[in-house]
């Protein structure tokens, strides 16, 4: 049941983050959802989901859009496991705990971003992109996954309440 | 082996990290391994973001069509604004392109004639069919007289044209005056017939036709002579082509010849004229 979830959640949001995201942007910025998918799963269901989940939304990400892959398949697993790993220490029932990550995550995300054009030298003023892109960027996921982080509590956390089985 | 057992989920972390920096470093170099598994994988893939991009688009475009709806008002009005400006426009064109057989007289009229033409715009009219009376846009100011003659350049053999005959100048004011066509059932006029040089005089009637009788019954006119003004009491200019003769009534009783005549100008369609000022 959760392996068919969670391939719904990736499949889902490959919809999303291709094909509608793309066509809404707000200042030119398009918010990163995986990301936010990734980092609700990873506090959700902990370190494993997290980084398969992770692998599996950047190298589908990779395959059909990116040049590189393997660059978001790295940065997304890296994100989900490491956040699996705290996972355990945080309350869950905090709305502020999934903004704090998302802001962590986004800044965590660009700048790896970043440092792997960099070594595949790709020259991008790293300043600029982070005044023009990496502020709204930060604000919007940290809007959006409010949302999806609701999302989530119900579809993980009411079914373990209600039947009393994991 | 404890070793690994119990640093199992590092070492897996570690493995994967290495593989996929290794699947960068590979992917963004040289690409000839991977490009076979990653085009097979592509060709599954594909079809399912070209269906979901193709929902996504249209689901995107909705939300977009919603949040343009103030916008697309906008549009509508300012298009809207601009099909009538270009059909004002077409109308415009066609009007010119209506009037190419009578633009064409004028240019010629102005180059060949020897009277000094004031251009007028004809502003108004007698309800009716026809023009009867109508007034113009030219008056004192322009030099307009009352009595002077209304003329049109009129095509009269194939290259040739000349001033036809439209009326007279019955009343004029400050920057408009009257005219009364030679169709207009008051309105006399004196004429000539070309070959023969037989003079006659011609009345406008009811039934918006032009009738005459000439002075001489025993003349010999035919059908398609060529009639000129005379100037006789001068009324009009001599020398103004008026028509042709349509018809010749004999009438015995009444000692007359009457004729009906065809006039040049095609009174249902005066937009312009030129009055004749001396």
């Amino acid at each position: 049941m959760t392996i068919f979830i969670l391939l719904l959640v990736v499949l889902v949001n490959f919809i999303l983050q291709s094909t509608i995201l793309p066509y809404m942007p707000i200042l030119g910025v398009v918010p990163n959802i995986s990301l936010l998918v990734v980092i609700t799963i990873s506090l959700y269901k902990g370190r494993l989901y997290g980084g398969i989940i992770g692998i599996a939304i950047g190298l589908i990400q990779d395959i059909l859009f990116s040049p590189i892959i393997g660059l978001n398949a790295f940065i997304f697993f890296f994100a989900g496991y490491l956040i699996g790993l705290i996972e355990n220490k945080l309350i869950k029932d905090n709305t502020l705990i999934p903004i704090l990550l998302s802001i962590i995550g986004t800044v965590y995300y660009n700048f790896a971003y970043y440092i792997f054009m960099f070594f595949l030298s790709h020259e991008i003023e790293f300043l600029s992109f982070a005044k023009d892109v990496l502020l709204i960027e930060t604000v919007y996921n940290s809007v959006l996954i409010v949302p999806i982080y609701k999302m989530f509590s119900k579809i993980f956390a009411v079914p373990q309440i209600r039947f009393g089985s994991k | 082996m404890s070793f690994f057992s119990r640093n199992k989920e590092k070492i897996i972390v570690t493995i994967i990290a290495i593989a996929l920096i290794l699947l960068i470093g590979f992917t963004s170099a040289e690409r000839i391994l991977l490009t076979k598994f990653e085009r097979v994988l592509g060709n599954i893939l594909s079809p399912i973001g070209k269906f979901t991009n193709s929902i996504g688009k249209n689901t995107s475009d909705f939300f977009k069509n919603v949040g343009e709806i103030g916008s697309l008002r906008e549009e509508n009005e300012r298009l809207k604004s601009i099909i009538s400006q270009l059909e004002e426009e077409n109308r415009s064109f066609q009007d010119i392109i209506g009037k190419i057989d009578y633009l064409k007289n004028e240019a010629e009229l102005k180059k060949t004639t020897k009277y000094n033409l004031i251009e007028a715009q004809i502003t108004g009219k007698e309800p009716g069919n026809w023009y009867h009376r109508f007034t113009v846009d030219k008056g004192l100011k322009d030099g307009v007289k009352k009595g002077d003659t209304v003329i049109q350049g009129i095509q009269i053999d194939q290259n040739t044209i000349i001033e036809g005959i439209v009326g007279r100048v019955q009343d004029v004011g400050d920057n408009w005056s009257k005219i009364v066509a030679i169709v207009d059932e008051n309105s006399s006029i004196s004429f000539k017939i070309l070959r023969t040089q037989d003079g006659g005089i011609l009345t406008g009637n009811i039934e918006r036709k032009i009738t005459g009788y000439l002075f001489d019954d025993k003349a010999d006119v035919i059908k398609g002579d060529k009639l000129f003004t005379a100037g006789l009491g001068g009324a009009y200019l001599k020398d103004i082509y008026i028509g042709e003769i349509e018809s010749v009534l004999s009438d015995e009783e009444d000692l007359m010849k009457t004729i009906q005549i065809k006039a040049a100008v095609d009174f249902k369609k005066l937009h312009k004229v030129f009055i004749i000022s001396n």
